[in-house]
C-alpha cells in the first residue's frame, strides 16, 4: 500500500518536474527574445554614431585650414615644457627666427613670455621685434586641457610711425626742458597750461603743483598788483611782446627776481588764444645791484656819522666829501655839502687859523702829497689849546692815485685822562715800593724778574743781587721744596693761592712768610710767570707755637686733675666705707646711751663727709662734662613722694610742714634720669628744710604743656625760711659760695649744692631761678622738658628686688685686698647665712673660681697682683664661667661702670655701700638662680633690723594644695598642669598688655576672665584679687593709674611663679 | 518570491518527510501550479505560506521549527552554490556582517525583482554579536536557522538567543560564542 503510495507520489513529483521544466523553457524563450531585440537596437545606435563622427571629422579638417591660411602667426603649445603642438606658416617663420637667434633679447623675452603665460588664467599680451618687423603676441592658456594658444599680429607699420613721432617729441621736449630759463604757456587769464622742468628748479614747486596755480600766486605780494596791471595792459592793447622784471617767492619762501618775456599767441582773427613766456632767474644780478647801492649808502652814512672829522679830496685836490664832525671840530658855519667840489685851498684857508702852527700842517700835507705814504697819529696843537690827532692817507686804486683822506680827532680829553692815570700809577707804585709787603715777580722758570724794596729788606739782598737769580736756588729752604712744586702746579693751572713757607735770608737765617701768589699773563693771555706778595709772619708763628705748648700743658693738667679726683675718691671712700660699716655694726652691739650718742655723732659726721665728697665728685664730673642724663621710665608720683619721704623725718624733727603738690594732669610715666632728678629736689628741699625754722616747705609740680609724647613741667620749691639778702641773691649759684662765712659755720655744707643743682637743671634742659625776701621765704623755680613714657618703659626687674630670697647656703667669693672691708663684707654676708670665701687679690680669685663653684663673686676693682677687670676677663674667657660678678668700686668716676660691664661683670656696687644695697644686689643676682622660698625668719637673716624696709608682698607666692587635691597627688598630671601654665600664661599676659595699650578694655576683660581659673588653681595669692579687678575694669571703670599697677603686678608675679614652676620641673 | 525558495523547500520536504507527505501537503495547499516550481520563475509568496502551513500540519511540526530547518537546508545550498561569498572569511561574524553590506546588494544585481529581508548587525565584543532581522514576511525563524547553520559552518559553537519578538517584523538575536 505505502509502496503504491510512494510510487504514486514519485509519479506526481516527476510530473511536477516536467511541468517545471516546461515552465522554465518558456521563461528562457522569452528572455532570449528580449535579448535579441536589445541587440538589434544597439546595432542601430552604433551606425548613426559612426556617421556623425565622419561628418564631424570632415568639418574639423575644413576648419583646420583657417589658422593655416591666417597670414599672422598662430601657435599651440602643450604641457609645462611648452612643446610646440602646432604652428601655421607665419608661425613657423617666427619659430625659425627664434631658433636662428637663440641669444637675441627678443628670443629670451619670448621664452619668458611663454613661461609667464603658462598656467596664467588671464591672456597675456607682449610686443616683439623679429626680423625688423614688430609683432604683438596674445596668449590664451587652457589649463584644464594642458595647452595654450598664442596669436600674433604684425604691428610693424604702427610701430614705425609711432617711433618717428616719439623721437621728434623727445628732441623738442628735451630742448625745452633743458633750457636754463623757465618756458611756460598760460591761458589768457594767467593759469599755467605748460611749464618746463626749469620752472620746478627755480620756483621749488613741482610741475603738478604749478599746473594748478595762477601765475600771480608766485609774485611777491607787494608787487602782485603792479605786475597784474602790466599784463592786463599788454592783453588789452594786444602788445605782441613785453619784458618785465619782478620778484617772486619760491615754495620755500625765498625771494627770487625774474626777468620775463611774454608773447601773445593769436589766431587768424587776432583773438588771443594763449600766452607764451620765457622767464629768467635774474636774482644774482639784482642782488649785486642792491648790494652796491647799500654799500655806497652805508659808506656815506658812516662818514657822515664818524666822530672824527673827515675830508676826502680827489687827485685834482678838489673836495669830494667832508662831514659834520669836521665842520664842528673847526667851528665852520657851513654844512658838509658846502665844500663838495670846491678846491682844498678854500677849505684850508678857512681852517688854518685854528691850528697853533698851521705851517706844520701844510708841510705834512705837502710831504704826504710828495711821498704818497700815509702820515698817521700826528698830534696837532690847536690855537685854543685843544689837541688833535690827524691822519693823512693817500688813496690808490690799482696803483692809480685817486686823492687823499684826512682825519682829525679831538684827543684833548683822552690826553687829560692819560695824565691822571699816569699820576695815580706813580702814586700806587710808590706805595707798593714803600709798604711792608714784599713783592716778587718771577718768570716760568722761577727766575726773579722784579722785586720791591720791602722784599729786598726782608731778604737782606739788594734788588740787583736778586733779579736774574732763581728763587729755588737763592731763597728756598730745602724742606719747603715740596710746597714750591705744589704751588708751581697750581700756577700752571691758572690758580691763585695763599700759603705759608720758610724762606732763607742772605745771612742764611730762616723766617716765615705768608705768600699770596697769582699767575701773571701777557696781553696774549700766555702765562709768563707769577707774582707773590710776601708778609713776614715770623712773630705770629712763634706766638702760635707758644699757644700750642700752653694748650698741651693745660690738657695734661686737666687730665691729671681727673686722675687725682678718681684717686682721691677711692682713697677717701675706702676708709669711709670702713668707718660707716663699722659704726653700723657697733651700733648693734650692747652700748650705753652715751656711747650710742658718740656713735651717732660719728655716723652723722661721716654721712656729712660723704655728702661733701659726693658733691665735690659730682661737681668735678659736671665741670669735665662727664655727667650725662640717663633715660629710663619712672613713675613720676613715686619719685616725688620718695624725695618727700626722705626728708619728712628731718621736717618732722623741725616741726615744719612738708607739702607735695602734684598737678593731676602730669603724665604718670616719664622717661628721664630718676637719680639726678631726685638729687635736684633733695638738694633744694634739704636746703629749704635746713634754712626754715617754722612754717612749711612746698614742692609744687605743674604741667605747662603737653605736645605729643613731650611735656614740660614747672617745678617750685617754696619755703618760709630765713630768705636771702637781695645783694647776695645773684651769687647763690656760684661755686663754693654761701651767703656768708657764718652760714657755713651755722648750717654746714660744701657750698657746692646749689651750683650742682643749677648745673643738673641745665643738663636736663632747664634754667633755675630764685626769688627771695629776707625773713619771709625763698622760692626756687624752673621748667624741665620730659618725654612721656608708658608701662613698657619702666624697668622690668624692679619688682624682683623687693623679693626676699633665702641666701642661706649661698657661696660667695669676696675678692678684696682691704682687710677692714674684707671683714665688713664677711660679717654682713655671714649674718645672712652665706658661706664667704675671701680672695686677697685678682689672681687668688681666679684660682679660687677654678676650684670651687661659687654662686656669686664680689670683686674689688683695684687690687694688687691682678685687678678686678683682668680677673673678670680671665674668669669669663679662660675659665669660661658665667657666675654673676659684682664690681665693688670706690671709683665713682664716669666710665668705671662701662669698664666693668665691658670686662664681663654683671653689676656694680659703689663703695661705701650700705647693707641694704648689698642685700639688693645679692637678692637680684642670687634670685635669678635660687628658688623663691618662704621667708623663714626675718630676724635670723638680717643682721641689722631695718624697720623702714618694705615687707615682701607675700610669704608664699602660690601653693599647690588645690591642684594636689584636684590631681589626687598624681605627679604626672601636676607636671602637665605646670607646663601648661608655663606656656600659656605669658601669652595671655602679653595679650592683656596689648589690649590695654590699644584701649580695648572689653578684650582685656575677656583675657583676664580666661586667666582667672589658672590663678585660682595655683592659688597665686597676690593675683587672685588683682585678676578680678582687671576683669571688672571694663564694666566698673576706675583709675588707669591703678590699672597700670595691677597689670605690672600681674606680669611680675606670674613671671616669678613661672620661674619657680620651671625650676620645680627641672628637679 | 523567487522560485528557488520553492524548489529548495520542496527538496527539503521530500528529503525530510518523504515524497508522499510532501505531495499530500502540496495537494492540500491547493497551489495554482500544483507544485511545479522552477528556480528561474517568480511566484506569489502566499503560495509558500500555504505550502509550509500544510507541511507543518501533515508532519505535525511547529511552523518556526519548520522554517529553522529550512534555514539549515538553504545555508548548505548557499555554501555549495555561492562559494565565492565564503572565500577568505574565517570568522562567522565577518560573514554575517557582509550579508547586508555585500551579499544582498550582489543578489539584487542578478535578480532585480528579488524581495530580501534587511539585517542590522552590531558587534558587541569579540565573542558576541547582535543581528536584527527586519522583514514584512515574518520569517525570523528562517533567519535563526541560517545563523545556526552559519556558526556551525565556521565551526564556531555559539548560543543564539532571541532577544525580542514582540514585533514579528523586527526580531533581534544575540549570538554569543561559547
Amino acid at each position: 500500500m505505502s509502496q503504491e503510495k510512494e510510487i504514486e507520489a514519485l509519479k506526481r513529483a516527476l510530473e511536477r518536474e516536467k511541468e517545471a521544466r516546461k515552465q522554465a523553457e518558456r521563461i528562457m524563450e522569452e528572455k532570449s527574445m528580449e535579448l535579441y531585440l536589445a541587440n538589434q537596437r544597439l546595432l542601430q545606435i552604433n551606425e548613426s554614431l559612426e556617421n556623425t563622427i565622419q561628418e564631424r571629422t570632415k568639418e574639423m579638417n575644413s576648419l583646420a585650414r583657417f589658422p593655416e591660411e591666417n597670414p599672422y602667426p598662430i601657435f599651440r603649445f602643450a604641457g609645462p615644457e611648452k612643446s610646440l603642438l602646432y604652428s601655421n606658416k607665419a608661425g613657423k617663420r617666427i619659430i625659425d627666427f627664434f631658433e636662428r637667434n637663440p641669444e637675441s633679447a627678443d628670443t629670451l623675452r619670448w621664452y619668458e613670455f611663454l613661461n609667464n603665460s603658462h598656467g596664467c588664467d588671464q591672456p597675456l599680451v607682449q610686443e616683439f621685434e623679429i626680423d625688423e618687423n614688430y609683432y604683438q603676441f596674445y596668449s590664451v592658456c587652457y589649463a584644464d586641457h594642458n595647452y595654450m594658444n598664442v596669436y600674433g599680429f604684425d604691428i610693424t607699420l604702427l610701430k614705425v610711425t609711432q617711433n618717428a613721432l616719439t623721437e621728434s617729441e623727445v628732441r623738442f621736449r628735451s630742448m625745452v626742458e633743458n633750457a636754463s630759463d623757465i618756458i611756460y604757456r598760460a591761458s589768457v587769464d594767467g593759469v599755467f597750461t605748460y611749464v618746463n622742468i626749469t620752472a620746478e628748479t627755480i620756483t621749488g614747486y613741482s610741475t603738478h603743483e604749478l599746473l594748478s596755480m595762477h601765475f600771480a600766486q608766485l609774485i611777491r605780494p607787494d608787487q602782485q598788483e603792479v605786475v597784474a596791471d602790466f599784463y592786463a595792459a599788454q592783453i588789452r592793447e594786444k602788445i605782441k611782446s613785453t619784458y618785465l622784471e619782478f620778484p617772486i617767492y619760491t615754495k620755500y619762501g625765498n625771494e627770487k627776481w625774474i626777468g620775463q618775456h611774454v608773447q601773445l599767441i593769436m589766431d587768424e582773427d587776432h583773438y588771443i588764444t594763449e600766452v607764451f613766456s620765457l622767464a629768467r632767474d635774474i636774482t644774482e644780478r639784482k642782488q649785486a645791484q642792491t648790494a652796491m647801492t647799500r654799500t655806497a649808502t652805508r659808506l656815506s652814512s658812516l662818514i657822515a656819522n664818524l666822530q672824527a672829522g673827515v675830508v676826502m679830496e680827489d687827485e685834482n685836490q678838489n673836495i669830494v666829501i667832508t662831514n659834520q664832525a669836521f665842520c664842528n671840530l673847526f667851528d665852520l658855519p657851513h654844512s658838509p655839502s658846502y665844500f663838495q667840489g670846491k678846491a682844498n685851498t678854500e677849505l684850508f684857508f678857512k681852517i688854518k687859523d685854528s691850528f697853533s702852527d698851521p705851517d706844520t700842517i701844510w708841510n705834512n700835507l705837502e710831504k704826504a702829497l710828495q711821498q704818497n705814504k700815509p702820515i698817521v697819529n700826528q698830534e696837532v696843537l690847536m690855537s685854543d689849546g685843544r689837541i688833535m690827532e690827524s691822519d693823512i692817507v693817500p688813496i690808490f686804486q690799482d696803483k692809480k692815485f685817486l686823492g687823499h683822506l684826512m682825519l682829525f680827532r679831538d684827543i684833548t680829553e683822552k690826553k687829560e685822562a692819560h695824565k691822571i692815570l699816569q699820576r695815580s700809577e706813580e702814586k700806587y707804585r710808590s706805595i707798593i715800593e714803600n709798604m711792608y709787603l714784599g713783592l716778587l715777580q718771577v718768570d716760568n722758570d722761577e727766575t726773579i724778574m722784579d722785586v720791591n724794596n720791602s722784599m729786598c729788606q726782608m731778604l737782606g739782598y739788594t734788588k740787583e743781587e736778586l733779579v736774574g737769580q732763581k728763587t729755588t736756588q737763592l731763597l728756598a729752604v730745602a724742606k719747603e721744596m715740596e710746597i714750591l712744586e705744589n704751588v708751581q702746579v697750581q700756577r700752571n693751572e691758572g690758580k691763585s693761592s695763599v700759603y705759608e713757607m720758610r724762606v732763607k735770608r742772605k745771612d742764611n737765617s730762616e723766617f716765615y712768610v705768608l705768600i699770596s701768589g697769582a699767575p701773571l699773563y701777557n696781553e696774549k693771555n700766555e702765562k709768563i710767570g707769577s707774582l707773590g706778595i710776601h708778609l713776614d709772619i715770623t712773630q705770629r708763628k712763634e706766638l702760635e707755637q707758644d699757644l700750642m705748648v700752653a694748650r698741651t700743658k693745660a690738657e695734661e693738667s686737666a687730665h691729671a686733675k681727673e686722675i687725682f679726683l678718681a684717686n682721691m675718691s677711692h682713697e677717701i671712700r675706702t676708709p669711709m666705707n670702713a668707718i660707716l660699716g663699722m659704726t653700723n655694726l657697733l651700733m648693734n652691739s650692747h652700748l650705753d646711751s652715751k656711747q650710742l650718742s658718740y656713735l651717732d655723732a660719728i655716723k652723722t659726721s661721716s654721712n656729712n663727709l660723704m655728702v661733701i665728697i659726693n658733691d665735690i665728685l659730682d661737681f668735678s664730673k659736671i665741670e669735665a662734662g662727664k655727667l650725662t642724663i640717663e633715660k629710663v621710665g619712672i613713675e613720676f608720683h613715686k619719685v616725688m613722694q620718695n624725695v618727700i619721704n626722705q626728708l619728712s623725718f628731718r621736717a618732722d624733727e623741725k616741726n615744719i610742714l612738708l607739702i607735695n603738690k602734684i598737678d593731676h594732669d602730669i603724665p604718670d610715666i616719664l622717661v628721664t634720669d630718676p637719680t639726678r632728678l631726685t638729687q635736684i629736689f633733695l638738694n633744694l628741699l634739704s636746703n629749704a628744710v635746713k634754712f626754715t625754722h617754722k612754717g612749711s616747705v612746698t614742692l609744687k609740680s605743674s604741667l605747662i604743656e603737653r605736645r605729643g609724647n613731650l611735656c614740660r613741667i614747672h617745678f617750685q620749691v617754696i619755703d618760709t625760711g630765713i630768705g636771702i639778702d637781695a645783694d647776695k641773691i645773684s651769687t647763690v649759684f656760684d661755686s663754693f659760695s654761701q651767703e656768708d662765712a657764718s652760714t657755713t659755720r651755722k648750717y654746714g655744707g660744701s657750698g657746692l649744692g646749689l651750683t650742682i643743682t643749677r648745673q643738673l637743671v641745665e643738663l636736663f634742659g632747664g634754667r633755675i631761678q630764685v626769688k627771695s625776701k629776707k625773713g619771709i621765704g625763698t622760692e626756687f623755680y624752673f621748667v624741665l622738658p620730659f618725654e612721656v613714657g608708658n608701662v613698657n618703659d619702666l624697668p622690668k626687674d624692679d619688682a624682683g628686688i623687693d623679693m626676699e630670697i633665702d641666701l642661706r647656703g649661698t657661696r660667695v667669693l669676696v675678692a678684696e685686698d682691704h682687710q677692714i672691708n674684707q671683714f665688713l663684707a664677711k660679717t654682713i654676708l655671714e649674718s645672712w647665712g652665706v658661706e664667704v670665701t675671701i680672695a686677697e687679690n685678682g689672681l687668688d680669685a681666679v684660682n679660687a673660681v677654678s676650684n670651687v663653684d661659687y654662686d656669686i663673686i664680689l670683686m674689688d676693682m683695684q687690687m694688687p697682683e691682678m685687678d678686678g677687670l683682668q680677673a673678670t676677663r680671665e674668669i669669663r674667657h679662660i675659665l669660661n664661667r658665667d657666675i654673676p660678678i659684682i664690681a665693688l668700686t670706690a671709683n665713682a668716676v664716669k666710665g668705671d661702670q662701662e669698664k666693668c660691664l665691658d670686662a664681663g661683670m654683671n653689676d656694680y656696687l659703689s663703695k661705701p655701700f650700705e647693707q641694704k644695697d648689698l642685700q639688693r644686689i645679692m637678692q637680684k643676682w642670687i634670685g635669678e638662680r635660687k628658688t623663691v622660698a618662704p621667708k623663714v625668719n626675718k630676724q635670723e637673716k638680717t643682721f641689722v633690723p631695718e624697720p623702714e624696709k618694705t615687707t615682701s608682698m607675700s610669704s608664699e607666692l602660690y601653693d599647690l594644695t588645690l591642684l594636689n587635691q584636684l590631681a589626687l597627688n598624681d605627679e604626672e598630671f601636676i607636671a602637665k598642669m605646670k607646663e601648661l601654665f608655663i606656656t600659656s600664661t605669658p601669652e595671655i599676659v602679653d595679650q592683656i598688655f596689648e589690649s590695654f595699650e590699644g584701649n580695648e578694655f572689653e578684650k582685656m576683660s575677656g583675657l583676664a576672665h580666661k586667666l582667672k581659673p589658672s590663678i585660682d588653681t595655683f592659688n597665686i595669692h597676690s593675683l587672685k584679687e588683682t585678676i578680678r579687678k582687671i576683669e571688672k575694669f571694663h564694666t566698673l571703670g576706675g583709675s588707669k593709674e591703678e590699672l597700670v599697677n595691677w597689670l605690672s603686678q600681674l606680669k611680675t608675679d606670674s613671671g616669678l611663679v613661672i620661674d619657680d614652676l620651671k625650676r620645680s620641673l627641672e628637679k | 518570491m523567487k522560485g528557488m525558495i520553492f524548489t529548495e523547500f520542496i527538496e527539503m520536504a521530500e528529503n525530510k518527510f518523504g515524497l508522499s507527505t510532501t505531495q499530500e501537503a502540496i495537494d492540500n495547499a491547493n497551489l495554482p501550479n500544483k507544485g511545479a516550481y522552477t528556480a528561474v520563475g517568480t511566484y506569489d509568496h502566499q503560495e509558500m505560506q500555504r505550502l509550509a502551513g500544510e507541511l507543518c500540519k501533515a508532519t505535525q511540526t511547529e511552523p518556526g521549527e519548520m522554517l529553522r530547518m529550512f534555514g539549515h537546508h538553504v545555508f548548505a545550498k548557499f555554501v555549495k552554490a555561492y562559494g565565492v561569498f565564503f572565500e577568505g572569511i574565517s570568522d562567522p561574524f565577518d560573514f554575517l556582517e557582509q550579508i547586508e553590506t555585500y551579499i544582498h546588494p550582489e543578489v539584487l544585481k542578478l535578480y532585480p525583482d528579488a524581495e530580501l529581508p534587511r539585517f542590522e548587525s552590531q558587534r558587541l565584543d569579540n565573542g558576541s554579536f547582535r543581528m536584527t532581522y527586519i522583514s514584512s514576511r515574518h520569517m525570523s525563524a528562517f533567519a535563526y536557522g541560517l545563523m545556526e547553520a552559519c556558526m556551525a559552518h565556521f565551526r564556531a559553537p555559539a548560543n543564539i538567543e532571541t532577544e525580542s519578538n514582540e514585533d514579528p517584523g523586527r526580531v533581534s538575536f544575540l549570538i554569543t560564542r561559547l
